[in-house]
């Protein structure tokens, strides 16, 4: 009741100067709730195909994602997954009790975006070379 | 003096700081599962994900017998259903996470929480009856 001042609180999230390390902890949720949208709109669209598979080119969906932004989407997604998956193996081994030194931390982090890039590229070179 | 004088007339009369309120209460002794469900389920998911991204651009490159042949597979249903209940049952712990950090209104953090879970469930039950429905149709 009395200590209900308008103190400052900790996170000014707005005068920290971007460093890898907030960069990518913010990342990792971001990526992680895009992820789940993605995950959930296959379950919902393979549950659509499933009734009205017939359908399929009709739809608003279809002509979206045949669309180049729709296919921009897709590969964005996928690089959100993939940059989810290096990022979380570094959280991973984290919980292990390792990688906990300034530079080590930093040098992972990095890892992890390169790793994230690399994975994506690849995925999608032999997506277009199976064309 | 309003603030006492408002505790007086509630009868909640606690001049305390929050701290020593909680002090002495002891932990809640639980909460620890989820932390951890979500650690075996980010590990599964690693597995999950590139058996899908295999799985998705063998079937790109496949032909149309082998992605019939593909669909039938149970394993490909399988592992289908695995990937997308993992990650599904992976994301609501992180949702839930996300949610109780940036909502600090109870009422609305509980029924947040609530919403997204049964999202989830029925997100979850739309996916696995879909690809089941899908691979039974393809013989």
């Amino acid at each position: 009741m009395m200590t209900k001042k308008a103190r400052p609180l900790s996170p000014h999230l707005s005068i920290y100067k971007p460093q890898i390390s907030s960069v990518l902890s913010i990342a990792h949720r971001v990526s992680g709730v895009v992820n789940f949208i993605g995950i959930a709109f296959m379950m919902w669209w393979i549950f659509y195909l499933a009734y009205y598979g017939q359908y399929f080119g009709e739809t608003i969906v279809y002509q979206f994602f045949t669309s180049l932004f729709g296919k921009a989407t897709i590969v964005l997604w996928t690089f959100s997954v993939f940059f989810h998956m290096c990022t979380g193996i570094r959280h991973l081994f984290w919980d292990c009790g390792f990688g906990f030194k300034v530079e080590t931390m930093n040098k992972t982090g990095w890892l992890a975006v390169v790793m994230a890039v690399i994975l994506t590229v690849a995925a999608w070179s032999i997506y277009l070379g199976q064309l | 003096m309003v603030n006492i004088l408002r505790t007086i007339i509630r009868g909640d009369m606690d001049l305390r700081t929050p701290l020593a309120k909680v002090k002495g209460y002891g932990s809640a002794k639980s909460g620890t599962e989820s932390h951890i469900l979500q650690r075996i389920s980010a590990v599964g998911m690693i597995f999950l994900w590139l058996w899908f991204v295999v799985i998705t651009l063998k079937f790109i490159g496949a032909s149309d017998v082998n992605r019939v042949y593909m669909v039938n597979n149970p394993f490909t249903l399988l592992g289908f259903i695995l990937f997308g209940c993992t990650a599904i049952y992976h994301a609501s712990f992180g949702l839930q996470m996300i949610i109780e950090d940036y909502i600090h209104c109870d009422v609305i953090k509980f029924v947040l929480v609530g919403l997204v879970k049964f999202f989830c469930f029925a997100t979850v039950v739309a996916g696995v009856v879909g690809a089941f429905v899908i691979h039974i149709t393809s013989f």
